[in-house]
């Protein structure tokens, strides 16, 4: 009966010790002590694990019932043994130990100097100091860049893209004759650029994109989205200083957020994952049987879903939230507004998203995870190459618990160690609805992130893993805003270790991630560096009338990002493979029909497309430039390319027919014809049309189809360009 | 006769004055030392005797009053002078005569101590004026908001952008400090304007601070490719920037016997006086000799998460000069600043005795400094002639031999060493670990003779496939016994490829390819790359093996 009172008094402190211990032993696996060279702590974490359960179900079975409460202070104190371990010396962690220990002891040192001196943060220096936090992590980002423009990876095709939307939204999709001979650029709905534009739409229309770039990923990453998590945090009702503490949270989040952010470029499902806390935290006063919406975020919730959904993956996230809403039907029915905001949402999202289902061709692609059979020859000498190919970044599978639990461990070791520790004691501490609407949602993401990955590689749902701790920061920040307020009302020495070891991480964190931005981690990105503007200025000199082919297969060459915005730095059509991220294995520009025809097979590919000058990086293609000078005059080589221009060639955009050029611009080609019939090297798209003409697809080879022109005017301007989005939603 | 005992107790800091005055100038120090950074070798080396950065920046005050800025004595009386209106400032009851000497005693005993480190001198130089303004602005007994306080506040502006020029690279550190001073100071309700007085100058003067001349080494350039040595820090996180270290040893000689007897002191001084304890002057003393300590006494696991180390990293600039220097005397201040008048005079005579017999880091041969950069350790290896080499051969071009190949034969699996000459770098030859020995080598003949600076093994993706060790033999006969040609390069231990900074400065890179460049060019008809030392778990594999050509 005594045993049975002590438990029963303890029994949030044993339950809560046991969930931390699982919690312990999934984040962290195989543990050795300091730095990985020391004694195992333990070679097994399943055991671990479960010793956690046996702890955590011992006070429930005895008493009977399940605890009211969880102790945040226990999970707290499970920070004190993760700093002795090995945890914070493993590669690609946010906290880069052994020396961040030092950051460690000396704010928890501050902390509590704080609170023996009863240190009151008042909403004056609270604002003060995110506010100068933030400006020392937008500082960091800066002094790295050193005046240059981000280039790590995908951000040079999104600032292609941006480029795109500001000449010619709202008519996109559209057709783009500067790559490649022609390409639909369509991918502004599967990439997320939309929601990225429209939040900084008037920015993006006032200064130039080269100048303006910086400073746009600057006010996403550290004003936009600590903005929205604190708006979250209010939304959700969270009392000072929790606003504040998310608001940190957030940009101390995770190294993997910085990874997709500054060298992946991935700024469509950044923009995206910035809004979704405020999303949840509005499903939370839906799902609340207590709170009403007002009309202001009604009006805020059509936007901030609508933006999301942009980055069309985000829709895994609504999964639960749609689910939940249909179990409770009747009471989100009779929530003000909630009606009008799904009409809305359907109003603006349907249309787009039609479009977008209709142009991308998603269906194939959610279903492409298997490994393609594709013939290429990759150099101009080598025998053709059967067999499969790798599509993306993750290889499929089926499930698999150790790779899931391997996966989340990789994860969980980028984040933030506060986040995964006081996760679970957070969503207890918010308010019935708000903790429904976070907890069900972190679930669902976690286990998607974990699990699905080799299910469904394409889709790279590791992200939603990340999208879990950027949500978590809401009810991690309460429960440090409970551990303050615990210690500050009832001091007691278990307290107040929990708060200073909280205190330690918590202030320790921004200088890790003012590391990661000043480009001093694992995680490096890349700025653009001198070659970019070479390149440039020598295809504009040196690139003749036509096109300027780029050999081989480009991905990273360039600065360490792709090519894609060259055609705006430059008067040139250019053509690459690939001047995106869309392939995941070398692929040759020049298809595997003319390649093996060589030598006369390449020229003949080369004139049909009327390239005027090549690029060459890579040995095999530089090394046959250079065997044929009757054809190919080198005129320019830089660090990392040359080029190679062609002699003894009649350039012209007419296959067939005569005419004259008379400009080619971002989303058009102005001709004129000498004869009423003509084929143009541009490529064919259904959705073309020239006013006048009757246009048709002139199939030249199995991989090459051109435009053929019939019934023309001559003598007249006449203009190649896509059909209004409307009339190819519904008509082409 | 208690009169009379009072009025020799008087006098005693007076005589402890001149009896350091006269000892300092016994010594002859006169001009003052100035270490300017300079351009070139040396300061790939080393600079001053720790690979530190610390410029003079010149004293405008001093130079308006028509004060020569290198003369220590000037520093010293200024310093002085600060000294005792800090003084003054803590005991406001004592006599004015204990305070001069008092004052006096520290400002002679702080400069006998730093002696030639004139720039240290002057870094703190406006530290005990800063000090002094800042606890007249807070004194309880003066209100706020008048004329008078607008002035000291101003003052304290003054002295902390002066004391944040005077300290450099230490200016964000005395910052902090001083804001610290100041929070501890604050009465409850006063206003934390002073606070921002003294940190916005310091964040303005940083703002304006001149990159340092320190070569830009990429962030992962190492000192030693497998980081053998452990005294290397790489600051990752922070502000700090890419600095390589500071040469501990000489850190160590400068501070360990001072912070060890100035810990001991504060210590001794809290135990006795327990309000000491609580005072800021106590326990910023103790804090800041505890920090040294755990800087310069304990290992280097323990030193990277002490009190000094994290400065150093998280601050601006603060990683530049090892702090451990410049804590020392101002634990100095704090200590004697509260001192009272005997116990003060005897221990700055304590440790300025001290300080004559510890050792001098500038009699230290600095060439001689272990991983004073991440270039010194590949001057000593390489030296300067070769790493010239080095750096003209990253212009040669890289050709395969594979159109001049005569023949190519090996100590093991000669089946694959047409791999080396086929262009792919996935295809390699190599040997498996289990199976290779010093006996291996590849060994290459020319159809005819060749004019070649050094040959390049490329790995490709078998990165981890290096040796530890390479010899490379030439001649131009290949008909005598390979043991008989020219040893043209030996690398034993091979630790990893060299680059070089814009600037020129050598570093240790990646592994991914091997690059063996000749003391000189060679006329070569064959050649032999030998296996001197194997890596313990791994293959030795090349991908491609090419030659560099002189253009």
């Amino acid at each position: 009966m005594g045993l049975e009172l002590v438990i029963s008094r303890n029994a949030s402190q044993l339950v809560s010790f046991g969930l931390a211990l699982i919690v312990f032993a999934a984040v962290s696996g195989n543990t050795y002590l300091w730095d990985g060279q020391g004694a195992a702590i333990w070679n097994s974490a399943s055991w671990i694990g479960g010793i956690g359960a046996l702890i955590l179900l011992f006070p429930v079975i005895v008493t009977r019932k399940l605890p009211k409460t969880l102790d945040a202070r226990v999970f707290a104190l499970f920070l004190i043994p993760l700093f002795f371990t090995d945890w914070l010396c493993r590669q690609y962690n946010l906290l880069q130990g052994p020396p961040i220990r030092g950051e460690i002891l000396l704010f928890a040192f501050f902390t509590g100097l704080m609170f023996r001196a009863r240190v009151r943060f008042t909403p004056y220096l609270r604002g003060i100091t995110v506010f100068l936090l933030l400006v020392v992590l937008a500082g960091s980002f800066f002094y790295a860049s050193h005046g240059r423009i981000i280039f790590s990876d995908d951000h040079p095709v999104f600032q292609m893209r941006l480029q795109y939307l500001k000449d010619n939204f709202p008519f996109i999709p559209f057709f783009s004759p500067l790559w490649n001979g022609g390409i639909d650029a369509r991918d502004f709905f599967a990439t997320g650029s939309l929601n990225f534009f429209f939040v900084f739409s008037p920015l993006i229309y006032a200064f130039p994109l080269q100048q303006s770039y910086n400073f746009l990923v600057a006010l996403l990453l550290f004003l936009f989205f600590p903005g929205c998590m604190y708006g979250a945090a209010r939304i959700a009702r969270l009392r000072h200083p929790a606003p504040y503490i998310a608001a940190i949270l957030a940009v101390t989040v995770s190294l993997f957020w910085y990874r997709w952010a500054l060298k992946y470029g991935t700024m469509g499902f950044i923009t995206s994952v910035s809004l979704l806390p405020i999303n949840v935290a509005i499903l939370g006063i839906v799902l609340s049987p207590k709170r009403e919406l007002s009309p202001g975020l009604a009006v805020l919730s059509v936007f901030s879903v609508t933006f999301s959904l942009f980055w069309s993956l985000s829709g895994f996230a609504f999964i639960p939230g749609i689910l939940l809403a249909l179990l409770l039907f009747r009471r989100v029915l009779h929530k003000k507004f909630s009606v009008l905001i799904v009409i809305a949402l359907l109003a603006i999202n349907i249309p787009w998203i039609g479009m977008f289902l209709k142009v991308s061709n998603v269906f194939n692609f959610v279903q492409a995870e298997s490994l393609t059979t594709a013939r290429h020859i990759p150099t101009p000498e080598a025998k053709p190459l059967e067999g499969e190919q790798k599509l993306f970044r993750h290889k499929k599978g089926g499930f698999d618990l150790a790779k899931s639990i391997k996966k989340f461990q990789e994860n969980a070791r980028a984040a933030n160690p506060l986040i995964l520790f006081l996760l679970i004691p957070g969503l207890f501490m918010l308010r019935p609805g708000t903790r429904l609407a976070f907890g069900a949602t972190c679930f669902w993401l976690g286990s998607v992130g974990a699990v699905l990955i080799p299910v469904k590689p394409q889709l790279e749902l590791d992200r939603m893993l990340l999208i879990m701790f950027v949500l978590s920061c809401i009810p991690v920040a309460e429960c440090i805003r409970r551990l303050y307020l615990t210690q500050r009302l009832r001091p007691s020495l278990l307290s107040t270790v929990a708060a200073v070891t909280v205190g330690g991480y918590f202030f320790a964190a921004p200088f890790s991630v003012a590391g990661v931005l000043g480009n001093r981690s694992v995680e490096q990105y890349y700025f653009a560096n001198d070659e970019v503007q070479m390149l440039a200025n020598a295809i504009e000199r040196f690139g003749g009338s036509g096109r300027v082919l780029f050999s081989g297969f480009v991905l990273h060459e360039l600065s360490q990002g792709h090519l894609a915005p060259l055609v705006f730095q430059t008067s040139k059509q250019l053509m690459a493979s690939s001047h995106v991220h869309d392939k995941w294995q070398y692929r040759q520009i020049i298809p595997a029909e003319y390649m093996e025809k060589k030598r006369e097979g390449i020229i003949e590919y080369l004139d049909l497309y009327n390239v005027t000058a090549v690029v060459a990086h890579e040995k095999p293609w530089r090394d046959f430039f250079l065997k044929h000078p009757g054809m190919f005059e080198p005129v320019w080589r830089g660090p990392t390319f040359e080029i190679f221009q062609r002699k003894g060639i009649t350039p012209s955009y007419f296959l067939e027919g005569e005419g004259s050029i008379l400009s080619i611009e971002g989303n058009k080609v102005v001709f004129s014809l000498q004869s009423n019939d003509a084929v143009l090297k541009f490529n064919y798209f259904p959705f073309l049309e020239v006013q006048g003409c009757v246009l048709s697809k002139e199939d030249i080879s199995e991989s090459v189809h051109l435009v053929r022109l019939s019934g023309c005017p001559t003598d007249i301007p006449l203009t190649l360009h896509s059909v209004d989005p409307l009339t190819r939603l519904f008509f082409r | 006769m208690e009169s009379s005992q009072h009025s020799a107790q008087k006098f005693i800091p007076l005589i402890l004055t001149i009896a350091l005055l006269g000892f300092a100038f016994s010594l002859s120090i006169g001009e003052a030392n100035l270490f300017s950074p300079s351009d070139g070798k040396a300061l790939l080396v080393s600079h001053l005797y720790h690979n530190a950065f610390f410029p003079f920046q010149g004293e405008p005050i001093l130079s308006f009053l028509g004060m020569k800025t290198e003369m220590w004595w000037t520093f010293l009386v200024l310093f002085s002078v600060g000294c005792v209106a800090l003084r003054a400032q803590l005991f406001p009851e004592e006599e004015k005569v204990t305070q001069i000497g008092m004052g006096s005693a520290m400002g002679v005993g702080i400069a006998i101590i730093f002696r030639d480190e004139t720039i240290l001198l002057h870094s703190v130089l406006w530290l005990p004026y800063l000090f002094a303004c800042g606890l007249r602005v807070y004194s309880p007994e003066k209100s706020f908001g008048s004329l008078g306080q607008w002035i000291w506040i101003g003052l304290l502006a003054l002295f902390s952008w002066r004391l944040s020029n005077a300290a450099g690279v230490c200016a964000a550190p005395f910052a902090v400090l001083a804001a610290l001073f100041l929070v501890w100071i604050r009465p409850g309700h006063r206003s934390l304007l002073p606070i921002f007085a003294v940190v916005l100058p310091a964040v303005a003067v940083l703002l304006a601070f001149p990159e340092p001349p320190w070569p830009h080494y990429p962030p992962f350039a190492q000192i030693i490719r497998n980081l053998e040595a452990s005294e290397i820090i790489r600051p990752l996180i922070g502000f700090a920037p890419g600095l390589p270290c500071v040469d501990r040893s000489a850190v160590f000689t400068l501070t360990a016997l001072p912070a060890l007897l100035l810990f001991l002191l504060s210590l001794i001084s809290c135990i006795i006086d327990r309000e000491r304890l609580r005072s800021v002057a106590g326990g910023f003393s103790l804090f800041l000799t505890g920090a040294v300590l755990i800087d310069v006494w304990l290992p280097y696991g323990a030193r990277i998460i002490g009190p000094l180390a994290t400065f150093e990293r998280i601050l601006p600039l603060a990683g530049l000069f090892p702090l451990a220097t410049v804590a020392v005397p101002v634990s100095l201040i704090f200590l004697l600043s509260r001192a009272p008048c005997l116990s003060g005079s005897l221990c700055t005579l304590l440790v300025v005795l001290g300080s004559f017999f510890a050792p001098k880091p500038l009699s230290l041969d600095a060439t001689r400094i272990p991983y004073a950069s991440p270039s010194a350790e590949l001057y000593s290896v390489y030296g300067e002639a070769q790493l010239s080499h080095m750096k003209e051969a990253l212009v040669s071009s890289v050709e395969s031999p594979a159109e001049y190949v005569l023949q190519a034969t090996a100590s093991r699996h000669e089946e694959q060493l047409h791999f080396l000459f086929d262009g792919v770098l996935k295809s390699r030859w190599g040997v498996p670990a289990d199976e290779r020995s010093r006996e291996d080598f590849v060994s290459v003949q020319l159809k005819e003779s060749k004019s070649i600076s050094g040959v390049v093994l490329e790995l490709g993706p078998y990165q981890t496939d290096f040796p530890k060790g390479l010899r490379v033999r030439t001649s131009e006969n290949c008909e005598l016994p390979s043991e008989n040609w020219e040893i043209a390069i030996e690398e034993t231990p091979w630790v990893g490829n060299v680059g070089f900074t814009k600037e020129g400065a050598p570093y240790w890179l990646n592994t991914q390819e091997i690059r063996l460049v000749f003391t000189e060019e060679k006329m070569v008809r064959c050649f032999q790359i030998e296996l001197t030392k194997p890596q313990k778990f791994f293959d030795w594999s090349i991908g491609e093996l090419r030659l560099l050509i002189s253009e």
